[in-house]
């Protein structure tokens, strides 16, 4: 009897899970297989081919310097993202963390950034830095008396990308940094300052280590989303100047959408799977060694 | 738990399981009888189109379903009528294409042709450059031309008159006027390039190419050297156009072109309607200056049938009455001031309506006018070639690296 009611309890289980199973199944495992199956082939529409090729597509992309070009900016522009994001997301979840008049207020608004979809981001960011009508130019004008061209050379076009980036990403680490800090308790902050602490050695001995885990998890997890960030260069750039702000997920675009080569994209894009994945992998099991 | 909330529960599941499968792909249908045909296009939101839909569904009892395309942003609109073509949507029944999506839809099959709506009396009315390189494929053609907008050159009047200017003809008349009008302290100067990534710099590049007798498709030829090396002269050497050039889009140009920080740009003719009144007071459109062409650009726009649209009948009759002279005079505001069809850019009353295409007209008698010969590889050309030449501009590499880079990339694309 027991057994009986266990059986439809699971198979009531399973049907209220089956919509949402095939749900993901056709958006997110049918499109891998797909993209997997398509980056051995040499499939492209305006040309008309669509025929197995092996490795060719991985041994092409390995030789194309646009590709490389791609890897590299993707690199700098995941790290430096990363770094930045989560040194400022500490330093502003310490400022959030502060008890003072209008903390509530300060709290609700600091998450602005984030929730702005990141196309729209890439668009303001795109005027803000233009040189004539920008917003940072006509600060950086007044103060200094210069007027970069931002938008011109390759260092200052990855600069601005990257600093929209980090001040796009930054309020959600803070938010998460914040969490952490929550839980240490006040009492804690009170006897170390009576045994004389100063506000580094508090920060360095009890406030870091509090928090290691979730600057861990966080910077996982933000490094994941670098990586495969699309959006903010193609509403921003669109690559430019030349390649430098090309990231790799703009180049599968640009050959899926405009050159039409879904098996060179697909190549690009399975690329992109196992960095992310070996990524994660040796990142999760780093974080796992650093908490035991 | 009780046999009701059980009952309960897997009814919920099954609607949900139900809803899922069959889901997506069934539109609403119509009531019984009534004709349809589905367009997507910019012209949907533009009120200047009511106009068009009416006549048309009074002529043919068909009723347009207009589905706004993304007008302002033209990267997108590619992508979102290449994920819908590529897809297999059957929703949208006509479409609205550029040049470039229309040479690479028709031969990736994406669309059905329009032959039976341009037999040989309707087919001589539209210019033949743009029904030979951009519309005609294969022995069929694949869309009807709405519009044909010139590259033109637009100029501050005032400008020139306060420095006492004449327009220039020629080369050397460009260059002195642009260097009298460049003042780089107070960031106004003589040209406005647009060297922006995503399609601007591939405009500006293959006009420049043109009027060295260049082109874009062949490296190999002085001309495009010598138009590569004017558009880097022209910023580093003449100092008539801005450093921050490789950075414009149209969106930028324009803005510096109407605060008078440009004397000249090349642009489409949609500005105008930016320009507003200032049109013919401040602002007003001058012959090519001929360099070793006088020639321009001319872009079209087209109408063409998506293959997978359920209404294949219905949409060959939107065809039939965008490519007539009613429906080409209809389009005229829609379009922004233009046309595609000569009997209707040529009528009197056209050109009093509109005094845009009265200039265009001149252009053509000017021979000025030609299409940019978009093939299947125009999007792999305008990806690399555009990367090349920014390095190119900004001194990244030089000419002769530019040449090598852009002569081996093109020869790749074309060699048999």
């Amino acid at each position: 009897m027991f057994a009986i009611n266990k059986t439809k309890t699971l198979i009531i289980g399973l049907l209220l899970v089956l919509p949402i199973v095939l749900l993901r199944f056709f958006t997110s495992l049918y499109p891998m297989i797909i993209t997997f199956q398509y980056s051995f082939l040499n499939y492209n529409l305006i040309k008309g081919t669509k025929v197995f090729f092996a490795f060719g597509n991985f041994v092409n992309l390995f030789r194309d310097t646009n590709v490389i070009g791609s890897l590299e900016f993707t690199f700098i522009f995941t790290i430096g993202s990363v770094v930045l994001q989560v040194i400022m997301g500490i330093l502003f979840a310490l400022m959030l963390n502060v008890e003072y008049r209008g903390q509530r207020f300060i709290r609700s608004i600091a998450l602005i950034p984030w929730a702005i979809p990141m196309v729209v981001a890439g668009i303001a960011a795109s005027w803000a830095f233009q040189e004539e009508y920008g917003l940072v130019n006509d600060i950086l004008f007044r103060v200094f008396h210069i007027r970069p061209l931002w938008m011109v050379f390759p260092f200052g076009a990855r600069a601005a990308v990257i600093l929209t980036n980090v001040w796009k990403g930054t309020p959600f680490v803070a938010i998460i940094v914040l969490a952490g800090l929550q839980h240490i308790e006040a009492e804690v902050y009170e006897s170390v300052r009576i045994d004389g602490a100063s506000a580094w050695i508090i920060f360095w001995k009890i406030i870091l280590p509090a928090i290691v885990g979730v600057i861990g998890v966080i910077s996982i997890f933000m490094t994941l989303w670098n990586i495969s960030s699309f959006d903010l260069v193609y509403a921003m750039t669109k690559g430019g100047p030349g390649v430098s702000t090309s990231l790799l997920s703009y180049r599968v675009y640009q050959e899926a959408f405009s050159t039409m080569n879904y098996g060179y994209a697909s190549a690009i894009a399975v690329v992109m799977f196992f960095m992310i994945a070996i990524f994660a992998a040796i990142a999760f099991r780093m974080q796992k060694r650093i908490m035991s | 738990m009780a046999r009701k909330t059980k009952i309960f529960i897997a009814a919920v599941a099954l609607i949900l399981i139900s809803r899922f499968i069959f889901a997506g792909g069934q539109k609403e249908q119509a009531k019984t009888d009534e004709r349809v045909v589905n367009v997507y296009s910019r012209h949907a939101a533009n009120p200047a189109w009511e106009e068009f839909s009416k006549v048309f569904t009074n002529n043919t009892g068909i009723k347009i379903i207009g589905t706004d395309a993304p007008a302002s942003d033209y990267g997108a609109w590619v992508t979102k009528t290449t994920a819908m073509v590529s897809s297999g949507d059957d929703t949208q029944d006509v479409l609205h294409l550029g040049e470039d999506t229309i040479v690479s839809f028709s031969r990736a099959g994406f669309l059905s042709p329009v032959d039976e709506a341009m037999p040989p009396e309707v087919l001589k009315q539209f210019p033949k450059a743009i029904m030979e390189i951009s519309a005609a494929w294969n022995n069929h053609i694949w869309g009807v031309p709405l519009d044909s907008a010139p590259f033109f050159l637009f100029v501050n009047k005032k400008m020139f008159e306060k420095a006492g200017l004449k327009f220039p003809k020629t080369a050397e008349e460009f260059i002195s006027a642009a260097k009298a009008l460049t003042k780089p302290k107070e960031g106004i100067y003589g040209y406005g390039m647009c060297a922006g990534r995503g399609g601007f710099l591939f405009n500006e590049y293959v006009r420049w190419m043109m009027a060295y007798n260049g082109s874009y498709k062949d490296w190999s030829l002085p001309g495009t050297r010598e138009a590569l090396k004017f558009m880097h002269d022209a910023i580093h050497t003449y100092g008539i156009v801005s450093e921050s050039a490789v950075a414009e889009t149209y969106d930028t140009m324009n803005q510096k072109m109407l605060d008078g920080k440009f004397a000249m740009i090349f642009q489409w003719p949609y500005i105008v309607g930016f320009m507003g009144d200032k049109f013919g007071e401040e602002f007003t459109i001058i012959p090519v200056p001929t360099f070793k062409t006088n020639k321009t650009l001319n872009g079209s726009w087209f109408y063409s049938i998506n293959k997978a649209g359920h209404n294949q009948k219905e949409a060959m009759e939107l065809i039939k009455f965008a490519a007539s002279k009613e429906g080409q005079q209809l389009l005229l505001k829609p379009n922004n001031n233009s046309v595609a069809r000569i009997d209707v850019l040529t009528d009197l009353q056209t050109a009093k309506i509109n005094p845009i295409l009265k200039i265009a007209g001149e252009y053509a008698a000017a021979d000025s006018l030609t299409p940019r010969e978009l093939d299947e590889n125009f999007n792999a050309l305008m990806e690399n070639q555009e990367a090349f030449i920014q390095d190119y501009l900004t001194n990244t590499i030089t000419l002769d690296q530019l040449m090598e880079r852009g002569n081996k990339f093109t020869s790749s694309l074309y060699k048999k």
